[in-house]
Order: C-alpha cells, then structure tokens, then sequence
C-alpha cells in the first residue's frame, strides 16, 4: 500500500516536471518570438490549454496532484523561471518582459487578499502600486539599501491605506468601490499639479541596491543583462507572496476573511470584529501592492503619473477576475497571459484596455468563476 | 469679494450642481430599483453628449432649422437612442447577473465604462482630443460689471430643474413610478401583486438614460466641449453625490450635486492654489462626510432582512 | 400570583421560577421600534439560567426582533439588557457573542459556497487560542489550530448525526435542509457559548426529523446543564416537548408567562392566535 502511495507520488511528480518543462519551453518562446501570427498561434494554443486544465474534467485531478506535491511543484517551478531567465541573458527585453509578468503576479496575489479573500473592493490597485515607485523615486538620492527602500513603500503605502480604510471597513461594499476610485484619480491628480514629485514628466529612480549588490548592473560572465538580477528578486517576491496567501487560506485566518467577504453580519455574530479583518486585509495588501511597486520602479528606472492610472488599476483588476477571484495560481498565470499579450503583440497595444474589459465582461457573463476556480479548504491530510 | 464676482461664482456653482445632479439621479434611481451600481451611467452620459453632437452635424447639414431647433431635434433622437442604450444594457448584461452576487453588476458595469469609453476614444474621429462642442442654445449673454449670465446657463438651469422635478413627479405620483417604488421595496411581493418587475427595471434604465442624455448635452453646452474621458470623472462625482446624499433618495441626489459644486467651488476660493486643488479638496471632504455618516446626509434606502 | 401590567395580565407562576434560581438574561422595558412600527413594546423577560425557555407568539409579534436586539444587531430604541450581570445593551454582535450568547438564524445563513468545516468553524474563529502570525505559519500553538479544531468539530457534529463527520469537507449547498439546520446549530455551540438562541430550528423540516434534532438538542443539553436555550417556534409540540417555561408575545408585548400548558389555556393567548370569539 505504501509502496503505491510512493509509486503514484514519483508518477505525480514526473508529470509535475514535464508540465513545468512545457511551460517553460512555451513561455521561452513566447519570449523571443518576433512573429505576430506565431506568437498569436501560441497563444490561442496555450489558451485552450488553460480552458481544458480549468474545465470541470481535468481540474480536479491536477489540483489533487498540486496539492499533495506543493512544495515540490513550487521549487521546481522557480528552478523553470530562473532557467528560462538564465537561457534568455543576453535578451534585455525578455528579462525585463518576464521580470514585469512576474510583478504583475505578485500585484494579483496582493489584490487577491484583499478582494478575493475579504471581500474588500480596491480600485486603486495602481494608485498603491505607484506610490511604492514613488517612494522608491524619492528615496533615491539617499542611497539607501533596497530591503530598506521597499520597507518604507511598504509602511507609506501601510498608513497611507489605514486612513482610506477608515470610511471603507465601516461601509458596505459599493462605498469601498467608490472611495478607492475617488482616492486613485485623485492621486495621480495630485502628482500631475505638485511640482515637488516632478509633475506630469515624473522623477527618475535610482535602480536598487541589495547589501552592497547593485542591481543595475550587467553581470560581467556570460554577457548576462543586468534585468536578469531585477527577474530573481521579483520571483523572490512572488514566491514570498504566495507563500504567505497559501498560508492565510489554510488558517483560521482565512476562514474568517471568506465568511466576512460571504456574509458580514453572520461573521460579526460569530464574535468576528469586521472593521478590523478587513483593515488588515487591506493594510496588509497595499502595503504588498509598493513593495511590488517599488521594485517595478528602480526596474524601469523613472516614475511618472500616467503610469499609474485608473485604467491601470483596472487592468489590475481585470487580471485577479480572469484568473478566478479568490486563487492565487489563477491570478499568476493571469497577470503572466496579459502581460505577455499586452507587450508582445505591438499591434494590440492601444487597444489592450478595450480588450481585457471586454474579456472581463465575457467572462463574468459566461464563466464567473475565471480560468481557475478557487479550491475547497480540507484539512483531513493534517489530522 | 465683490457680489458680482460672488453671483458668477454662486451661478456657476448651481450650474455644475445641476449636471452633477442630474448624473446622481440615475445612480440612485438604478439603486433603488435592484440594489445596484450601474457603474457605466458616467460613460452613457459622455455617449450621450457625443451622439447628440453628431446628430446636431447631421441635422445641420441639412440646414433646414435654426441653431436650438437642430439641438432640440437631436437631442430627442439622442435621448431615445441612448434609452436603446440603457435598455440594452439593462436586458443583456444586468439582468442576467441578477441572481450572481451583487459585486459581478458593479464589475460588468464597471468594464463596460471602460469599454464605451475605449471605442469612442479609438473609434470615434478625433476621439482622443476634446472635441468642441458649439453653443447651440443661445449665444447671447447679459453682463453687469463682472458677473455674466449666458442665456442658455438660465434656460439649462430651468429645463434642468424641470426635469428633476419631473423625475420625482414620475416616481412619486404616477403608475410606472410606484411600480419602480413597489419593485426597489419587495420584488417578489410586487411580482406576485403582476407588476412586470423586468419591464420595470427596463424602464427605469431608459429613464436613466434619459437624464444621462440630458446632463451629457448640459456638460456639452457648459464647457464647450466635450472628451472621451469626461464620464469617468463625471460618474465618480454623480456616485459620490448620491451616496452622500443617501443612496435611493432622490432629494438626497440633489442635495448632494450641489454639495459637491460648493465644495469644489469653496475649494477653489478657499485654497492657496485652489484651482487645481479643488476636485481633491471636494472629495476629501465628500469622504469624510461617508464616514461619519454612512447612509448619507438623508439616509440610505437599503434593508437586509436577518 | 397575578401582576397586572399595562392592563394585560401577567401569569407568572412562582413555582416554574424559583425565589432562588440565577436568571441569566434579563431584559428591562426593551422596546424596539422601526419607524412607524413598534417591534418591541416595554418588554421584561427574565430568563432563568440552565431552562430551556420557549417564545411563542403570532407572526409579527417582535420574537425575531427579539433575538436581533439581543445580539447587537439592533440597538434597542429604549430599555437595558443585562446578561449574568453585565450591561450588554450598547454592544454590538461581535462583543455580544465573547460574552457568550450565540444564535441561529430564521432563514438558514449559512455561507453556502464553503464547506461543512467553514461553517461551523466560525462559531470557533473567534476563540482561537494563537495569534494571527502563529496560527498563519503554523508554528507552535497555532500548530494544532487546525487539528484541534477538527476534532471538536467532528465530535459536535456526530451528537447529531453520525453521517455528518463524513462530509466535513463538502460543499454545503449539496447537503439536505435537515443537515443545513444541524450544522448551523453546531456553529452556535462550537464555541461553548452560555446561552443559545434558536430562531425556528424546525422550520422546513418534517415531523420526524424535527423529533429528532429536539431529542439531540436535549442530549446536548444534558451534557451541559449550564447551557440556557431560548427557542422560538411554531410548533406548539417541540415547544411542549422541550421547553420549561415560556413566554407568548404579541405585538411587541408580553402576553403570558409560564409553562407551556398554562399559557395555552389563557383566553388572551388564544384570542392572539386565533382572534376573538
């Protein structure tokens, strides 16, 4: 009996590795394809792929083998994005494409805790993600060090949502929608009239700086572009975020935020404090939200209002509703699509904001719970 | 300050309350009526403007009428094009998410904003640029010292006023009005009693969009121009007015358009750089009102059943 | 002992409330209105503790009402509640529940999406014994977080049903109506709270099951003689069946007092219910 369970563990494991492989081969591609219609193929092609593994038939079975392998699939996966970063060195646009989807997924993990786990609306996503890259901008001349610059975005961003969070966590949802709308035009409003933060041009920022360990810098071996740095730390980042969701959804603490985003008024009866879950949720979120933000900063090396616009806190949005509110592999694999659609196919770039809203709405209409339907909780393999 | 100074800005307030009211009415109308937000009611107001616009070309060209007749003519076309509109929306995309949570008709309403706003900013020619918006009600304007009224500001604020109190007349004394009453209160119980609650909720989307179309020429006529992006801010505006004021209370809708003009004209007076200040300073205050009082100044409709 | 209030008379028999026994929850001339609508009308209950107390009362007679301002989820337009003591009145749900009162629902809120462990673990979220950054990375206390609470969970479940453990980690929605009551109830008791409040436990249920689910209510309580029950129901059998005392309202006020027979032979109580002959 045993000796099955081990034998069907080793099988699972292959199949693990050869669907990362795949992947990686797929998305290294992707990458460096310069055809239009191959890459529209390849993406039509991955896509239905996605259907299938996220249909009823098939979902099951992989995340039963995700599930009971999760450690491994997550190491072996990370070993694929270095790989794929490491074959891609001498490729400064790839590295910088894969080191943004891999931002953006970590954004989705950030909004996923606050909307797909609690329940709280934030539609200023961009707003949280630019004053990360703010605060990256003006802490450039300091010279600080990187773990210290993305702290403080992550504690500006902090209190800067605790006094917002006050009208939202005593309200009902449509208040937060509208508040956070309100406060993301109204900040980008109020970098474009103040001069001090560089107005409409922006500030430039200074790349980041870990212990001594400039980030800008190419590597000298093997003609290794200096973007290969900003893709491990921003994996480093994913990695840590979705360790942390994966976390809160096992916990009591996770039960609390779906019972307050499914039914507030029975949770407060159960003896659940809402303002304060929801406070958390949404500190706690946007304070992820700069981190990110700031590290897409120093990445891109200048910040500037329209970067961080509404459109773009719906895009954010956009992403975490087609991967399926609530799972964070969904909104992974979400951000890396869209990310990859909207830089890739130059053609499409205008029209990506139309686009991705009407996919949206597709998707509301006709597949509410998005590419990957957020998985039960069960606990028996820890009794 | 001078009072002639005083009465422009005093104008020009009521003026902006006035649209801004216009927009809030219909958030608080498809509120009332299924306990929704239809967040695309800034974007139909900017569609309405545009339409009205092209149809004002059109008639034009046929060069048969004078200046306000080709408005008042496209204007009626436009309104019953964009009740289309509304109606559509309301059928194709509201309805069916009537029984998914709540939030999915926020989102959907939401992305179709985007998407109205996206095709008129490709699609449209010239879209991408504010587009000038002739002043086709009236040219004339009567000045005492520094103050000035435009004609057509007066019969805006009249015809404006008019059609608010004609919405609440609508709601308060006639059939379809107390239907849409009897469906925001119960639906099952006024389903059960035969009012089509579909053919309701149908209706007070092209009621709607009726006032959408009204504040979108208003806006036009206002500034002289009008732009793709001009129903985002107008639709946050309208939003926060009729929250406010107190979700699914008419009067609460007015009251908090001209709330949030004063405040942005207050904004404008009171602060050292005012001007581009002002829309900051209005929803900073307009948010801090939210929290402390929740269910807005005249209290929100709204009843959860434990 | 007769007690003339407001006109009505009161029936109180002394022997059903001893001079001696603890009450528990005490409401004093609770009222409750809604706009034009009086819910609650100068209403003093005293509930004795460890009873199994019935309220009874037409449709519209303030039970629910009732129950939601006792939980915090209304604040009482005028009066007190006190419970063991404490002032409870200007508490919310939240606090209400710490102290030790739990509830369950008229219509079924279960959150129907998650599963059987979801929902009755609420009952126990609160009372968590880690910390937020313990229970999240599962290190020492918040170890045996989960574990434990599956236990207890199992354990409160099979008092009422020996299939129901089995289905801990289903969809909620799959589960019959009988069950959905079961597992709200266990939600309430999960938490070892002092007083339950049973809002129509037999509503949507057939004669046998309602049997049934009394008969476990009263095992339950058997196992924890502390434990006071307030239940309002329609049917005048569990009532009967389960209840010591009771208390019949009308419009908000309280009508008559006592056991349930006694209250079922008042003329006032039978005018409430059937009108006046």
């Amino acid at each position: 009996m045993l000796r099955q369970a081990g034998a069907s563990k080793l099988r699972e494991r292959i199949i693990a590795l050869v669907i990362a492989g795949a992947i990686g081969v797929f998305c290294h591609r992707i990458l460096t394809e310069r055809s239009d219609v191959v890459l529209v193929c390849l993406l039509l092609f991955g896509a239905c792929v996605l259907w299938l593994c996220g249909s009823e038939k098939f979902a099951p079975g992989i995340r039963r083998g995700y599930e009971r392998n999760s450690v491994f699939v997550h190491l072996w996966s990370s070993i694929m994005v270095v790989a794929v970063a490491l074959s891609l060195r001498a490729d400064p646009f790839a590295l910088h494409l894969l080191s943004t989807a891999l931002i953006f997924a970590a954004v989705s993990a950030a909004l996923n805790l606050q909307f797909g786990f609690c329940g709280v609306l934030n539609f200023s996503a961009a707003g949280f993600f630019g004053l990360g890259a703010y605060t990256a901008a003006l802490l450039s001349p300091l010279g600080l060090d990187g773990t210290i610059v993305l702290l403080a975005a992550g504690v500006v961003a902090g209190m800067t949502g605790f006094l917002l969070a006050l009208p939202i966590v005593r309200t009902r949802g449509h208040y937060a929608a509208v508040i956070t709308i309100a406060f993301g035009i109204m900040f980008r409003n109020l970098l474009e009239v103040t001069d001090a933060v560089g107005g409409p041009q922006g500030l430039k920022v200074d790349g980041l700086s870990f212990f001594g360990y400039r980030l800008n810098e190419n590597l000298g071996i093997y003609s290794c572009s200096f973007f290969f740095n900003y893709v491990l730390v921003s994996l480093a980042l994913l990695a840590a975020f979705v360790f942390v969701m994966r976390r809160i959804d096992g916990s009591f603490v996770g039960i609390g935020f779906d019972s307050i985003r499914l039914d507030e008024t029975t949770a407060a009866c159960f003896g659940l404090d809402i303002w304060r879950w929801k406070l958390s949720a949404f500190t706690m979120g946007n304070a992820m939200l700069a981190i990110v933000g700031a590290l897409y900063g120093s990445m891109l090396g200048y910040v500037a209002p329209s970067n961080f616009s509404f459109s773009d806190s719906l895009i954010f949005v956009s992403i975490i509703i087609l991967g399926g509110i609530g799972s964070v592999w969904g909104g992974v694999i979400a951000a890396v699509i869209v990310v990859l659609l909207s830089e890739k196919l130059q053609p499409i770039q205008e029209y990506r904001f139309l686009i991705f809203s009407t996919l949206v709405v597709l998707v509301l209409l006709f597949r509410p719970q998005g590419l990957m339907r957020r998985p039960l909780r069960e606990f028996s393999q820890e009794t | 300050m001078p009072i002639d100074l005083l009465g422009q800005y005093l104008l020009n307030t009521v003026m902006l309350g006035l649209i801004y009211a216009l927009v809030a009415v219909g958030f608080t109308l498809f509120f009332g009526v299924m306990n929704i937000i239809q967040f695309s009611h800034g974007d139909i107001v900017m569609m309405g403007a545009f339409m009205c616009l092209y149809l004002v070309g059109a008639v034009a060209s046929a060069d048969i009428m004078p200046a306000p007749a080709q408005l008042i003519v496209s204007f009626v076309f436009a309104a019953a094009l964009l009740g289309f509109v509304g109606i559509a929306i309301g059928r194709f995309l509201v309805l069916p998410m009537k029984d998914a949570p709540p939030l999915n008709v926020l989102l959907i309403t939401l992305m179709l904003g985007t998407i109205i706003r996206e095709c008129v900013r490709l699609f449209v020619p010239g879209g991408s640029n504010p587009i000038r918006f002739p002043p086709l009600l009236s040219t004339e304007s009567y000045s005492l010292g520094k103050f000035t009224l435009r004609l057509d500001s007066a019969l805006m604020l009249i015809i404006g006023a008019a059609v608010l109190i004609g919405t609440r007349t609508l709601i308060k004394r006639t059939k379809l009005g107390l239907a849409i009453q009897a469906v925001g209160q119960d639906e099952e119980t006024a389903r059960i009693l035969g009012i089509d609650d579909r053919g309701v909720v149908l209706a007070t989307f092209a009621i709607g969009a009726g006032l959408a179309a009204v504040a979108g020429v208003f806006s036009g006529l206002y500034y002289n121009q009008i732009n793709f992006d001009m129903g985002l801010l107008l639709g946050v505006i309208g939003f926060s007015s009729a929250i406010v004021g107190g979700l699914g209370a008419l009067g609460g809708a007015v009251l908090g358009g001209l709330l949030f003009a004063s405040l942005q004209t207050f904004g404008t007076l009171a602060l050292p750089i005012g001007g581009e200040y002002k829309d900051i300073f209005a929803f900073t205050v307009v948010i801090a009102i939210m929290t402390w009082r929740p269910t807005g100044l005249l209290g929100e409709k709204y009843k959860e059943r434990v | 002992m007769l007690q003339a209030v407001q006109g009505v008379e009161l029936v109180r028999q002394r022997g059903m409330i001893e001079p001696s026994a603890d009450i528990t929850i005490r409401t004093c001339h609770l009222s409750k209105s809604f706009g034009g609508i009086q819910a609650l009308d100068d209403l003093s209950l005293e509930i004795p503790k460890g009873a199994v107390y019935g309220l009874i009362g037409p449709n519209g007679s303030g039970k629910t009402t009732l129950f939601n301002v006792l939980t915090g989820i209304y604040a009482p337009s005028n009066g007190r509640i006190e419970f063991d003591g404490r002032d409870l009145t200007s508490l919310g749900p939240p606090a209400i529940y710490r102290s030790g009162i739990a509830r369950t629902f008229q219509r079924s809120r279960l959150n129907l999406a998650l599963s059987v462990f979801d929902n009755v673990v609420l009952g126990h979220v609160a009372a968590r014994s880690a910390g937020l950054i313990q229970g999240v990375l599962k290190i020492g206390v918040g170890k045996r977080d989960i574990p434990d609470a599956v236990n207890k969970v199992r354990s409160l479940l099979a008092v009422f049903d020996d299939g129901l453990p089995e289905r801990l980690w289903e969809r909620v929605d799959l589960l019959p109506m009988i069950d959905r009551r079961r597992i709200e109830i266990c939600r309430a008791l999960v938490g070892d709270p002092k007083v339950l409040l049973l809002d129509e436990p037999s509503a949507g249920m057939t004669h046998d099951e309602t049997d049934r689910l009394m008969d476990d209510i009263l095992s339950y309580k058997r196992h924890h003689p502390e434990l006071t029950v307030v239940v309002i129901e329609h049917e005048m059998a569990v009532i009967e069946k389960i209840t010591s005392i009771c208390a019949v309202l009308n419009f908000g006020k309280l009508l008559a007092e006592g056991s349930y027979r006694e209250v079922a032979a008042h003329p006032l109580v039978q005018e409430a219910y059937l009108g006046a002959t």
